[in-house]
């Protein structure tokens, strides 16, 4: 019983201190290493019987002081420190062991210690072309990640039974089925679950479909809108230029997205969106479609992210990353306004100081065409409106509510020329309305402009702000890189790699005229998918 | 239980160390050393693809994939795969973020990047345990046979025919003369250390789909 105890606990620790992670990033840093590309690099290269380190895992240990807050860190840290040194004492270092294909924790590991790492000899005991790409492995690969499927047996004996070129066409056909499958574009589906990070839902602000305590905006309007663009050879530049919305259609197996000019409000819409669904002629997204800009300008991106805020910094930063693959917090795509920018700060902010306005230049400037886009504010100065009980799903609207306000006929009349404010609209007074409204805080406002900069060029609104956003380099490769990292599994690595994904977004700004479907029938046939 | 406990202990390693074996003691004694493989030499690898492709990028059959991977591989289910308290699937309840699922709506776990938590490789073997026992007892115990039909492990030709099976189930492909080889070493000292031929069945199984091919693609 105690030795049971003990190898409980050894086996514990070692999934501490021991992790398969290691391997990976080490051959992530040397991609190189005959080791590597044999696979030879393993648990026994830093342990003896893990977590109990040789000799180079001593090494690995010392060379860091990050382990317990970041264990990839330490690893990436340490390794580069210790790439000079010596572990095993042999008089050949670390960098030079790596390189050769010897053991940097053995002394008298001075051969390579894979015997030949010659493709043919390799290929001899796999069932898999090593030496490039394969079919039959591919064919698996797509089963999986495009039908959510195996490939038993039969269905790869059939397939190996083909001749190469009828290989090709099977694969690109069956691909093409699973394209259209549920597994891929369905709710919930691949393509949706990729939006995850570009919507980021909370089901607590929902209305519709598995709503949540206090509905504030629909978001399956967000997902339809990407999956679409995403699918069916569609222009995936409408994810930010598109001036309409998207409804879904399940039934019988199928899902089928179909665009429409305006989204009806749902039979199970609550809360927010039910108040204004009703006050708006029965729908849910309130931006006219001259001011729309596909997924910059739903209810959902206006109440969750905008919310209150008069500048929607937030907005603009994560439309950057979200589409652009820039992240402003990490100092990425801090690119100079273009002509004789000065920044001012409006909301009163202190972003003038140095510590701020290196950032806020580029932020700020991104940030002006968002600001026509109301938020959560919900004002008609001059009435008190109650807006408790809207969330109360057994609750009693209040009199005082927007529906009896103001006549249905009226509506639109007084939303363009009133001082009225409710989440989700376009109002080109919105800041001077603001200003107003804060004016203890935020006296200069009503200066903000809605001409802007992204990418370090000027747009007049917002619809610009999206098609120039659109027509970049950054857009399309953050398209790309998003399937790359889902399908291949990690970002290009190697000279190859690199080469493979520049030329995947090339094409989709090219000769794939923007269609992720097209993309993703030669992202198939690169060796980065299709090479064991 | 005790050969239960060994078992995972020896499939953690397996798991963690990324390649799956059979082992060959030979004439020695316990089943516990047959199974412990860091005292071994001259291993029989189960798959002949033996090295892991790290020049290729080898991804984790998430969530979803495996539940698929397992319900088509051993014909059972969802909810026949694994119950955790007797409730709760444990792919798409209990254990889905540790399989690499995410949470978007109620915990904004909005994706769940391509590295495994400390317990995954115990909840898959959690998982694929309770799923070969559950095929195992359905083939043999209420004779559907879909993998195993009855038969002992002193039996050869018949165990040969087994692992034709479980290779055409589990990874796809035909076994080759080693790998069936091994097989049937392993009947043969799991025989003599006083193993049935269910234990055979459900160790056989939960190797194969433990192992780095199945797991990983």
């Amino acid at each position: 019983m105690k030795n049971l105890l003990v190898i409980w606990i050894l086996t514990w620790f070692s999934l501490l201190e021991a992790r398969p992670s290691t391997i990976v990033t080490f051959c992530e840093m040397y991609p190189e290493s005959p080791q590597c590309v044999s696979g030879e690099f393993s648990c026994v290269s830093c342990h003896t019987n893990p977590p109990v380190n040789n000799e180079f895992g001593k090494c690995v240990s010392a060379g860091s002081d990050l382990w317990e807050t970041d264990f990839e860190g330490a690893v990436r840290e340490s390794l580069l420190k210790i790439e000079n040194l010596d572990c095993d004492n042999d008089g050949i270092s670390n960098i030079e062991e790596y390189l050769a294909g010897t053991d940097p924790g053995v002394a008298n590991s001075t051969e390579p210690t894979t015997e030949n790492i010659d493709c043919e000899d390799r290929d001899k005991l796999s069932n898999w072309n090593v030496c490039g790409y394969d079919p039959v492995y591919t064919y698996k690969r797509v089963s999986l990640d495009f039908c959510g499927k195996k490939a038993n047996y039969q269905d790869l004996k059939v397939f190996k039974s083909l001749s190469l070129s009828e290989q090709k066409k099977s694969l690109s056909d069956f691909q093409e089925s699973c394209l259209n499958s549920g597994f891929w574009k369905g709710r919930d589906g691949v393509v949706w679950q990729m939006a995850h990070t570009k919507v980021q839902p909370l089901r607590t602000l929902k209305s519709g479909h598995n709503s949540g305590e206090v509905p504030l905006g629909d978001y399956d309007d967000d997902y339809q809108l990407f999956v679409y663009y995403n699918v069916n050879d569609r222009d995936v530049r409408g994810l930010l230029t598109a001036d309409h919305y998207v409804s879904m259609i399940e039934g019988g197996g199928a899902t089928t997205y179909e665009a429409v000019d305006e989204m009806p409000m749902r039979d199970d819409a609550s809360g927010l969106v039910l108040e204004l669904g009703n006050f708006m002629g029965k729908r849910q997204q309130f931006v006219p479609k001259e001011r729309r800009a596909g997924m910059l300008t739903t209810l959902w991106n206006a109440t969750f992210r905008t919310m209150f805020t008069s500048i929607p910094r937030t907005n603009a930063a994560h439309a950057m990353r979200a589409y652009l693959g820039l992240d402003i917090a990490k100092s990425e795509g801090l690119i100079e306004p273009e002509g004789d920018f000065e920044l001012v700060d409006h909301d009163n902010k202190g972003i003038l100081s140095d510590d701020c306005s290196f950032c806020h230049r580029t932020l700020d400037a991104a940030s002006y065409p968002f600001t026509k886009y109301n938020g959560l504010s919900f004002d008609v100065p001059g009435k008190d409106i109650d807006v408790g009980n809207i969330f109360d799903p057994n609750g009693q609207r209040p009199d005082n509510t927007l529906v009896n306000l103001i006549p249905e006929n009226l509506v639109e009349w007084y939303l363009t020329n009133s001082k009225m404010l409710v989440p989700g609209i376009y109002k080109p007074r919105r800041v001077e309305l603001l200003s107003e409204i804060n004016k203890e805080t935020e006296p200069e406002l009503s200066g903000v402009p809605e001409a802007g900069y992204v990418l370090g060029k000027p747009v007049a609104n917002l619809v610009e702000w999206g098609q120039v956003a659109a027509n970049s380099d950054y857009f399309v490769k953050n398209i790309v890189l998003d399937y790359w990292i889902h399908l291949v599994g990690s970002k290009p690595a190697s000279e190859s790699e690199k080469n493979e994904y520049e030329s995947l977004w090339k094409g989709l700004m090219g000769e794939d005229n923007y269609s992720v479907s097209k993309m993703l029938k030669k992202l198939v046939e690169t060796e980065a998918y299709g090479a064991p | 239980m005790h050969l239960k406990s060994i078992i995972l202990l020896v499939a953690v390693f397996i798991l963690s160390c990324g390649k799956g074996k059979f082992t060959n003691q030979g004439d020695s004694g316990s089943i516990e050393e047959t199974l412990n493989p860091s005292e071994n030499e001259g291993e029989i690898t189960t798959t002949e693809s033996a090295s892991l492709a790290l020049g290729s990028k080898l991804k984790f059959k998430k969530q979803k994939l495996l539940e698929q991977e397992i319900m088509t591989s051993l014909s059972l289910s969802q909810n026949q795969i694994c119950q955790e308290l007797e409730s709760l699937n444990c792919i798409n309840e209990a254990h889905h973020l540790t399989l690499g699922g995410v949470d978007a709506y109620d915990k904004n776990i909005w994706e769940n990047k391509n590295s495994f938590l400390e317990t995954t490789p115990i909840v898959v073997e959690r998982i694929v345990w309770s799923a070969c026992e559950k095929r195992v007892a359905l083939d043999l115990e209420s004779g559907e046979s879909k993998i195993f039909s009855k038969g002992s492990v002193s039996d050869s030709s018949h165990v040969g025919l087994m692992v034709s099976n479980l290779y055409q189930n589990i990874l796809a492909r035909d076994a080759s003369e080693n790998e069936i080889a091994a097989a049937k070493e392993f009947a043969s000292n799991l025989e003599k250390n006083g193993g049935t031929y269910d234990d055979w069945a459900r160790l056989s199984c939960f190797s194969l789909m433990t192992s780095v091919e199945f797991l990983f693609y």
